[in-house]
């Protein structure tokens, strides 16, 4: 069962797959590593949660994939981002900012939002 | 230690909560079995590396809801392209029947008519319901 901390990430999980990808192809392994990796141990989701992402983002046309045959001899499928993911992602980063900034002025107590005197 | 097969075990289970889907399913269970098998490679354990995947059933539901909204966007577009085409044919049949009341004369110009009538009915109906 996911925490509050879990379904947080979990609305977040496209562009955090997108932005995974953008630095290259890679297999779902790879990236739930690389999530990991990045994060420093963070965002630790069930494995599971990613693959049917990396579904999603595909059919939306944001995703392309294909096999390939890796040096154990397992046949995987790899993952790499499209021209529209990458446009996709650079508008998703662009609302993040906004977003971020703006509970960020919000918490901190700074910003526009200050009760009037 | 890995206990044999618990990797089948696990892809098996995936596999008969998605016998809805042919292709999703042997495409989920080849890239999960490849998952699996590089995890319980790196941490030395099937067990944990099924753990961390998650419960199979949760991850069958989440494959259902994007396969089921595929299956929609398709009947979707089939409908969609199956009603243009049938106001096309339509269209074209009543431009038929006008074309043939003009050249043709007699029994055959006033069954043209009928028919001709008929169609722009039958299109009027199908236009005002779409």
């Amino acid at each position: 069962m996911l925490g509050m901390e879990g379904e947080i990430l979990k609305g977040h999980l496209d562009m955090i797959v997108l932005a995974t990808l953008s630095a290259g192809p890679a297999h779902g392994y790879a990236v739930i590593e690389e999530i990991r990796r990045r994060s420093g141990g963070a965002f630790d989701l069930p494995e599971g949660t990613v693959y049917p992402v990396l579904h999603r983002l595909e059919q939306a046309g944001l995703l392309s994939s294909r096999w390939v045959t890796a040096d154990s001899g397992r046949r995987r499928r790899v993952y790499g981002v499209t021209k529209r993911g990458d446009k996709a992602l650079a508008e998703r980063r662009e609302v993040w900012e906004e977003f971020s900034k703006a509970i960020g002025a919000l918490l901190g107590g700074t910003g526009s939002c200050n009760a009037p005197a | 230690m890995q206990r044999p097969g618990l990797i089948d075990e696990y892809v098996g289970r995936l596999a008969r909560k998605l016998d809805f889907d042919r292709s999703l399913r042997w495409r989920v269970c080849r890239e999960v079995e490849d998952h699996l098998r590089e995890a319980a490679a790196t941490n030395g354990t099937g067990d944990v590396a099924a753990a961390n995947f998650g419960d199979p059933d949760a991850v069958a539901a989440q494959f259902a809801v994007i396969s089921l909204a595929k299956r929609s966007r398709t009947t979707s577009s089939a409908s969609i392209v199956g009603i243009a085409a049938i106001f096309v044919a339509m269209k074209g049949r009543v431009a038929w029947y006008a074309m043939a009341t003009e050249t043709a004369g007699g029994a055959s110009k006033s069954v043209a008519g009928s028919l001709g009538s008929i169609d722009r009915y039958t299109f009027g109906s199908l236009s005002s319901q779409a």
